[in-house]
């Protein structure tokens, strides 16, 4: 069986169609499926938040049988799984996509479940503390440079405010230190 | 009953009369009445179609009854008089009637053979049809005795041929090696140029040459047959290639009778749909069941000879089979691509064996092009992309598009479980798929 990198590849990698995306519809659907699969199980184990449309993204060729997706099929792809509320568009013109392979939800529940097991709940912490302060090492499931994104883009505080009540984001450009806006998470009083 | 008194005429599969050897047809009518005014007994055949040929007087049953009613002819040669027609007041507010005199036997029955007997038998046209341009047209296939010359040659003349033309060779002078089949070839041409020619100068001595014209490619078609045999030693596969290609070009050219606008008028469309029905049958089998719209306006064009169709007119042909029962339809692909195809054809036998084509260890593995599939399935490359793209359509193929060209393989998809990526399941066609493609590399 191929292999990328660490990543076991299933068999049908190396199925010439897998590459083209497919005229008719059940076969498509089903193609779109096993792709999302894919995607996500790959991101899920190589900790893969950002991916590129145009750059090099290893499963979006495959050199063994020299095939390789066109934009235009990894745009259906991608698609679907925005659809599907597994990914986001991080920019109007598509051209990277953030990938949710905890939704956010999970995410959510994965930084309140932090926030609790670590009694700060009455304390403010950026978001530069949770991704890689002295506190979250070695849990919420090692989040990396990407993790920022996750919650910079406004998405997780958004629904951690909205699902969870006392806990709120604030974003402040004023906040000193990173050149990313940086974003707090307190608790909400009111 | 009907056969009491008229013989039965032969019809085709698709309601067209079966010509006799050297028969043309010269007009039609619809909506003819015949019936002999004389004798009570006699039936009365209501309101079908009438066909003037060289030969006989054909009566068909109309349309909207079924076709196992009979048909029946009056044969030329008993034709003893023509009245002409009455012009009388009464005659402006009755439908024109032709009144003609046949021979017949003491029982009443009409014959070729004739009879001591006569019987006067009335046509009434009841169509919109000008009755006077008939008439004049029946006088002449009466007055040409078209059937003395046939019956006079249909003894030497066989169906098959081969055996006793061959025999007629033989008294000829002897051929010697190829150049002898040379030379003779061109004296043919050079005849053959000839009635061309003579032809051309009149359409109505083309008509009389058209019989004249198939006989010719039937004799040298036979010629070649017999010359290939005797020809052991000598001849190369060249020259052999190019007289299993004459041999083809002679075949085909064969319509005896083609339907024309100025023998059909109004039916036109509806009898050349007929005649088309019976002609398509040869190469629609020889094509495996389907052949494209094109490859048979040309067929059948070439097998005219001289009355071409227009594309439009063979399109309505097609078009008016649905229409009528005969055994093939016209079929529009998706992809607007137009053929024509028997219906006992199915689809399911097609795809069952491409998908026995697909599931070889080679197909399985570099899948299969438009081209590939038109070798094994013996059709045209545009009809086996046809096949396949409507076997993609029924999710038994997929596609695959590369710097390589335009592939199709089996279709996996169908079968995966996208719940586990990994999953194989044993003895399915993703299975029979890795081992496939793992023993290769």
């Amino acid at each position: 069986m191929q292999t990328l990198g660490e990543f076991k590849l299933p068999h049908f990698f190396n199925y010439p169609p897998y590459f083209t995306l497919q005229p008719v519809r059940d076969t498509r659907e089903k193609q779109i499926q096993l792709w999302k699969e894919l995607i996500l199980d790959y991101c899920r184990t190589q900790k893969i938040f950002v991916v590129g449309l145009d750059e090099d993204f290893p499963l979006f060729s495959n050199p063994v049988i020299e095939r390789s997706l066109s934009h235009e099929a990894r745009e259906a792809f991608l698609s679907a799984l925005v659809a599907e509320g597994r990914a986001e568009w991080l920019d109007k013109s598509h051209k990277k996509i953030l990938i949710l392979w905890h939704s956010i939800k999970d995410w959510a529940d994965l930084i309140i479940s932090f926030v609790k097991d670590n009694g700060l709940e009455d304390g403010v912490m950026t978001v530069e503390e949770i991704r890689s302060g002295v506190e979250s090492r070695g849990t919420a499931g090692q989040m990396n440079q990407s993790m920022f994104e996750v919650i910079t883009r406004g998405i997780l505080p958004h629904h951690l405010a909205s699902r969870n009540g006392p806990y709120y984001s604030n974003a402040s450009p004023q906040t000193p230190g990173t050149q990313r806006e940086a974003c707090t998470l307190q608790r909400n009083f009111s | 009953m009907a056969e009491e008194f008229l013989p039965a005429a032969e019809l085709t599969a698709s309601g067209r009369p079966v010509l006799k050897s050297g028969e043309v047809e010269c007009s039609l009518l619809s909506a003819v009445d015949l019936l002999s005014e004389d004798n009570p007994t006699f039936p009365h055949f209501k309101s079908g179609l009438l066909i003037l040929t060289t030969h006989r007087l054909l009566w068909l049953p109309p349309e909207t009854t079924t076709r196992t009613e009979t048909s029946a002819f009056v044969p030329l040669s008993a034709v003893q008089h023509i009245f002409s027609p009455m012009k009388s007041i009464k005659s402006m507010f009755h439908s024109p009637r032709i009144r003609f005199q046949v021979s017949a036997t003491p029982e009443g029955r009409v014959a070729v053979s004739g009879g001591p007997k006569s019987v006067v038998i009335t046509l009434i046209v009841r169509g919109k049809t000008d009755p006077d341009s008939f008439l004049g047209k029946f006088w002449d296939a009466w007055r040409g005795r078209a059937w003395e010359a046939s019956g006079s040659e249909s003894g030497s003349r066989s169906e098959d041929g081969a055996g006793s033309t061959s025999g007629s060779l033989a008294l000829r002078a002897p051929v010697v090696g190829v150049a002898g089949i040379l030379r003779k070839e061109q004296e043919m041409w050079e005849s053959t140029d000839k009635s061309l020619q003579d032809a051309f100068q009149d359409l109505n001595a083309l008509m009389s040459k058209a019989k004249e014209m198939v006989m010719l490619a039937e004799k040298m078609r036979l010629k070649l047959l017999s010359g290939s045999n005797n020809q052991t030693s000598g001849a190369n596969d060249d020259e052999m290639g190019t007289k299993e290609e004459m041999q083809d070009w002679l075949l085909s050219v064969g319509i005896v009778s083609p339907v024309t606008k100025e023998s059909a008028g109004a039916l036109y469309h509806q009898q050349l749909s007929r005649q088309l029905a019976d002609f398509v049958k040869i190469p629609l089998e020889r094509a495996g069941g389907m052949i494209n719209l094109i490859d048979i306006y040309c067929l059948f064009n070439r097998a005219r000879g001289t009355e071409l169709i227009s594309p439009d007119d063979l399109l309505q042909a097609c078009s008016l089979w649905e229409k009528f029962d005969v055994s093939v339809m016209l079929r529009k692909f998706d992809s607007g691509v137009m053929v024509i195809q028997s219906k006992t054809h199915s689809d399911e036998e097609v795809f069952a064996r491409i998908k026995s084509l697909m599931m070889k260890p080679e197909a399985l593995q570099n899948g299969i092009s438009a081209s590939d599939a038109a070798m094994t399935l013996g059709v045209a490359p545009a009809m086996a992309k046809e096949y396949l793209l409507a076997a993609e359509g029924k999710g038994l193929l997929c596609r695959d598009v590369s710097p390589d060209g335009f592939r199709f393989y089996i279709n996996l998809f169908l079968e995966l479980n996208s719940d586990d990526i990994y999953f194989v399941k044993d003895h399915s066609r993703y299975s029979t798929w890795i081992g496939a493609v793992s023993t290769s590399s």
